[in-house]
Parts: C-alpha cells; sequence; structure tokens
C-alpha cells in the first residue's frame, strides 16, 4: 500500500475554477434543496371537523383539512362546521367570529398602538382544533392566540385513552409537544421517538388551526 | 513470450485512460450528502428537541445517528461499485479499504442509533417495552431488526480477527447477505422516519437516492461480471519460471476490445467445478498486447496454487484491468524499480515501457535462486534502457548487510536516487521497507509508488 499514486494517464493539474465548482454548485443544490422542504406535513392523518362530526368512522378517515376561508368575515356566519371552532374570544362577540381579531391584527393596521394594550399577554381567541383521526384514536387542540394572532397556549382537549400505552405515550410526549409548539408559535414540532404517529396527527391538528388563522 | 497465433498484428492494449474525477469532486459529493442528510434533520426541527427534555435529545440523536449511518452505508456501497471513475483514480485496493473502514463507521453508528432509540423508547414504559416495540411492535421494525443484527454480522465477520477464523467461501456468502439487510431496514426509515414519513419531497429524495445507487451497483459492479462471463478467455500457454512460480498467457477474440495497461492486475477466476464462483487477483508480468496477457504467478496460498495448476485450454473469466501503479508514474524522470519475489510481474511490464531516459535500476530481492524467474528478460531489457539490475538473494540473516533497503546503503548503491522515481512491488513487509529507507535517502514522498504484489 502506498500513501501516493499517480493516475492512470496523467491528469492535468486542476485550474481553481474546476476544484471549486464541483463544492458551490452541489452546496448550491443541498441548500435549495433543504430550503424546498416541508417543515411540518399532515401527512396521512385525516382531520374531521369537531362541531357536526365528533363521532368518527375509523375505517375511513377524512382528509378534510378546516378551510381558511369559512372564518373570513365575508363566509358565511352559520358554516362554521369545517373550521377550527372558536370557543370563546373575550375581546368580541362569539357570533363575529374572527373579524374583531381581524381588525385589531397589527398585520392589517401596522402600528397601531392605542389597540390592545398589551398584545403580548395570552388573552386573545380561544379556538379548538378540527379532530385528528390517526391509526391509535384521535387528538384535538385547544389553542389560544394573543390579540396580535401569535399561538400562546395549547392544551389537549382529546387523545386515545383505550389503551394503557397509548396513555402512557401520550401523558409524556402531548406535554412536550404543547411546549414546543408555544414556544415555536407554529407546528413546527419535533417527533418524540415512540410517539411519532401522536406526532402526525398532533402536527395537523394545530396546522389546520394556524391555516385557518388570518 | 506471448505465443503469436493470433493473425491480427499485435499491438498494444490501448490504456484505460484518464479518470475525470478530482479529489475535490468526492469532497464536494460527500459535502453535499451530508448537507443534505442533516440538513433534512434540522430542517424538521433537530436542534430544538436539544433545548427540551431528556427524551426530546435522545430522539434527536437517534434521528441523526440514523441518518448518518445510512449515509455511511450509502458512500460504502458506491465504492463497491467499482466505477471506474474512482477505481481509475484511486486504484480498487484503496476503494475497498475505505469501504471497510466505513462498514466500521455504519455499525458504529448504527450501535448508537440502537442505544439512543431504545433510551427514548423507554421512557414512558421502560425499557423492556421499548425493546418490544422495536423488535415487532411496530409496523415493520420486526423486518428491521433482523436487517440490522444482519448488517451487524457483517461487519463483524469483516473485522480482522473474525475474518482469518471463516473460510474466503463463508465470509463471502455472508457478506453478500448485506443487501437484504439494507433492504430489511429500509423500511422503517421512510415508514416510521419522522423526517420521511411526512415530508414527501424528502421521502422522494431519499428513496431515488437508494434506487440510483442500487442501479449503479446493478450496472456497474454486475454488469462488468456479466461482461466478463460472456467474453471468457483461454488459457493459451503455462510456462514454468522457477520453483513454484508459473507465468500463465490468457487468449481471447475479444482482446482488442480491452483496455489495459502494464503494472495492472485482473481478478481471475477459472472455470471449473467448484471454482468458478472464486476470483483472485493477478498483475499482469508483461505489456499487455492483443496476442494475450500474461500473469506470473507463485504458489502461495490454495488459490493461486491452483492457478500455476492451471491447464491450457481452460476457460478462464477475467474481470478488470484494475490497479493504477502503472508506469506513468515515472514520465521522464529516471526510475527505481524495486521486486520482491513474485513482485517481479509487475516490474518486468513496467520495464517494458519505459523509455530508455530513465535509466532504470532494478532491485531484485528474492529469498533462494529457486526463486527467481524472468532474470533473463529483465536484464535483456535493462540493457536497452541504459540500467542495471541488482540482486539480492538469499534468507535475510545470509545477507551482507542487516538491512538492504536502509538509506546508506540505497544510496551507496544509487547516488541519485533523491531525483528517482521509486516504484516497489513485493510483500508488504518489504515495501513498507523501501517506502522508509528511500523517504529518507530524500526521495519525495509522491515519488515513491507502490502495489501490494498480488499473488
Amino acid at each position: 500500500m502506498s500513501q501516493n499514486r499517480p493516475p492512470i494517464g496523467r491528469q492535468s493539474k486542476p485550474t481553481f475554477a474546476r476544484q471549486v465548482m464541483p463544492a458551490v454548485a452541489l452546496t448550491a443544490v443541498g441548500v435549495g434543496f433543504v430550503s424546498l422542504l416541508d417543515g411540518s406535513s399532515s401527512g396521512s392523518v385525516g382531520l374531521t371537523a369537531v362541531a357536526t362530526n365528533p363521532v368518527v368512522d375509523p375505517n375511513a378517515p377524512t382528509t378534510i383539512v378546516a378551510d381558511p376561508n369559512a372564518t373570513a368575515p365575508a363566509a358565511q356566519p352559520t358554516n362554521t362546521t369545517l373550521a377550527p371552532t372558536p370557543v370563546s374570544g373575550n375581546s368580541a362577540a362569539p357570533a363575529a367570529t374572527a373579524a374583531p381579531a381581524a381588525t385589531a391584527a397589527p398585520a392589517t393596521a401596522a402600528p397601531v398602538t392605542a389597540a390592545p394594550a398589551n398584545p403580548g399577554a395570552c388573552d386573545g381567541d380561544v379556538v379548538a382544533s378540527p379532530s385528528a383521526q390517526f391509526r391509535y384514536g384521535v387528538i384535538q387542540l385547544q389553542t389560544q392566540f394573543t390579540t396580535a394572532n401569535v399561538l400562546c397556549n395549547v392544551t389537549v382537549l382529546q387523545f386515545p385513552n383505550d389503551r394503557r400505552t397509548s396513555v402512557q405515550i401520550n401523558n409524556y410526549a402531548l406535554p412536550i409537544y404543547n411546549q414546543e409548539a408555544v414556544q415555536n408559535h407554529s407546528a413546527k414540532i419535533r417527533a418524540i421517538s415512540g410517539a411519532t404517529y401522536s406526532w402526525q396527527a398532533y402536527v395537523a391538528a394545530l396546522q389546520a388551526v394556524l391555516d385557518s388563522r388570518p | 513470450m506471448p505465443q503469436r497465433t493470433n493473425r491480427m498484428p499485435i499491438r498494444k492494449l490501448r490504456s484505460p485512460g484518464t479518470s475525470l474525477i478530482r479529489d475535490t469532486d468526492v469532497g464536494a459529493v460527500i459535502g453535499f450528502l451530508t448537507l443534505v442528510v442533516v440538513g433534512i434533520w434540522w430542517h424538521h426541527g433537530g436542534m430544538i428537541g436539544f433545548g427540551n427534555s431528556m427524551v426530546t435529545k435522545m430522539t434527536a440523536l437517534d434521528q441523526i445517528t440514523g441518518l448518518l449511518c445510512s449515509e455511511a452505508g450509502l458512500l460504502g456501497l458506491i465504492l463497491v461499485t467499482r466505477t471506474p471513475l474512482l477505481e481509475r483514480k484511486y486504484g480498487l485496493d484503496r476503494l475497498l479499504n475505505w469501504h471497510r473502514i466505513l462498514g466500521v463507521a455504519m455499525s458504529l453508528l448504527l450501535i448508537l442509533h440502537i442505544v439512543f432509540s431504545v433510551w427514548a423508547w423507554s421512557t414512558p414504559g421502560g425499557v423492556f417495552n421499548a425493546v418490544k416495540s422495536l423488535t415487532g411492535g411496530e409496523s415493520y421494525m420486526a423486518l428491521t431488526a433482523v436487517g440490522t443484527l444482519i448488517v451487524l454480522l457483517v461487519t463483524l465477520s469483516s473485522l480482522k480477527w473474525f475474518r482469518n477464523q471463516l473460510s474466503y467461501e463463508m465470509w463471502y456468502f455472508v457478506h453478500l447477505t448485506v443487501y437484504v439487510g439494507l433492504a430489511m431496514s429500509f423500511s422503517h426509515q421512510i415508514v416510521l422516519g419522522s423526517d420521511f414519513a411526512t415530508d414527501k419531497l424528502a421521502r422522494w429524495f431519499w428513496v431515488g437516492i437508494h434506487v440510483v445507487i442500487m442501479l449503479w451497483i446493478i450496472w456497474s459492479r454486475w454488469g462488468s461480471l456479466v461482461k466478463a462471463c460472456t467474453r471468457p478467455l483461454r488459457v493459451a500457454s503455462v510456462t514454468n519460471e522457477a520453483q513454484g512460480v508459473t507465468s500463465v498467457v490468457l487468449q481471447g477474440s475479444h482482446l482488442q476490445q480491452h483496455r489495459a495497461q502494464a503494472g495492472q492486475f485482473y481478478l481471475l477466476r477459472q472455470v471449473v467445478r467448484g471454482r468458478w464462483w472464486r476470483a483472485n487477483p493477478f498483475s499482469l508480468s508483461s505489456v499487455p498486447t492483443t496476442a494475450g496477457l500474461r500473469f506470473t504467478i507463485k504458489a502461495r496460498g490454495e488459490a493461486s496454487e491452483a492457478m500455476t495448476q492451471i491447464c491450457v485450454g481452460t476457460k478462464v473469466i477475467a474481470e478488470g484491468p484494475y490497479g493504477v501503479c502503472t508506469p506513468d508514474a515515472v514520465g521522464d524522470k529516471k526510475a527505481l524499480l524495486v521486486a520482491g519475489g513474485v513482485g517481479i510481474g509487475p516490474i518486468v511490464s513496467y520495464l517494458e515501457h519505459l523509455k530508455p531516459s530513465s535509466e532504470p535500476i532494478v532491485l531484485y530481492r528474492a529469498h533462494s535462486n529457486k526463486e527467481v524467474s524472468h532474470l533473463e528478460e529483465i536484464e535483456a531489457l535493462v540493457k536497452e534502457r541504459n540500467g542495471r539490475v541488482h540482486t539480492l538473494i538469499g534468507p535475510r540473516a545470509k545477507l551482507k548487510v542487516a538491512d538492504p533497503f536502509s538509506p546508506n546503503v540505497l544510496l551507496k548503491l544509487i547516488p541519485d536516487l533523491a531525483s528517482r522515481v521509486v516504484m516497489v512491488a513485493g510483500p508488504e513487509s518489504m515495501v513498507k521497507a523501501v517506502q522508509r529507507g528511500s523517504k529518507a535517502a530524500g526521495v519525495p514522498s509522491e515519488n515513491i509508488h507502490a502495489e501490494r504484489a498480488w499473488w
């Protein structure tokens, strides 16, 4: 064995560009690819709106994703079935759904300083997620937003509790998912080994709520 | 010399050509794969896990070790394609050595992956439940557990100590099962791996890269084997050169299409009952021409002994050529060629290629006069090129100097050693001694070239 060997036929000394180009090109491709990746995807989890369809047929998981238009003020006020259900809103009348929040949001009325006293406080809309149907049961979340429309609290309304293992797994995994969701203000949550299915359902439910927010 | 039975004019085979690959390209590809693999993990929030509880930490670690383990496996598979792109640049023995290193790295990462997985899964239900889930409780995990065992066993069987305990055929067939093991483990990455189970783009990338490498292996590795099988060579002559040293010349109607160069080696398998599946490396001992390929073989092991006893007319499947230690290395410089025992074979083929300006000096080391072969041939070739031959014959204890390859001895014999290109072929201990000695005598390391004497 040797440390140094000639190539068969002698290679000429490569130019600087020849040495650097492949690395630059491949790095660009790699970075481009990674940035195209989906950070959180609902995968094969079926979502079911809670209001009309609390009982779900496990053999036919539906894939109805919450329709963002349904929460817009222009939508028919009665058609809230497919949308995440607003449970209460302390700043507005419940019937008007998201309308007050939308006008108060900094996105539409940019530097409104007079609006809410404390946009960071967790006292905005409370929204229930659709139920996410997965292999071992259903996960449903309740989320709360600040008046600036930032996710600030998540609690679990429903999770599979018919098996002891499910209870065990979810008891330790779901609080961690809650914490990560609030920390990141998004559905970008890392799965925990052993709780991948719960994670998929959790992310699907949370994403549906976030998609429905203005 | 090869018999001139061909009616075609005899000419040298074409050179296998230069690889287009540069070191930086290899670095770029490894970097790209690592970037994408770590990027997938990172983008899916890999680092977030470190901020939280033990479970998320272990989960993050178990995912990244799993991904890197797969990457090491994929790179190891690329090496066994023996693709000419890499082989012509680095040489087969180096590729196989890197393959071994990657295999060990993969297994270490695999063990870490298992430890972290069990740790992460055991938090809610205890270690027993975790092991139960990971060996069959979860979908595809039973398959994966068996695949993992196979991969670990294959690595174990390739470690030096275990490898020495096993017969070649046992080791070989155990090693082949690694394809099965890898395929079985692949399922859980796609179904359970949170990086691929839910992200379509990442999943297609991952499946795609596995498919591409698999096709590459089939095309490059198995394809070249099939090609060699459909165009077997035949033994044209067998000559006894010295005690236990035999020259075998292979001919075939397809030789014109071969590309080979002096100093390279072939993997030969005799098409004889009980031997056809076993390939062994043998070095060319003359410049390959359309008249035939000559190999000089010393009976050292069971396989080489069988080769020295081969009958004229036997079919031989020749895969290759491989190896990058060729006379091109000498260029316009002067040369010192060192041969040990049967290492004389490749040295003869180098000599035929050298220009008169190289004034070659040949050092021929052998344990006894009976082992010496091709001496007249060498003397004639060296004379044509204004060089000289020194022989060092006898057991080590009887030599006049204790270390014939110490810098002092070498410099006394060859005053202009530092300006020469040194090429060595022979047993590993001698190769190392020559490398050490000539380096100490002032030969720059890029001018010292060596190849293991293949049989």
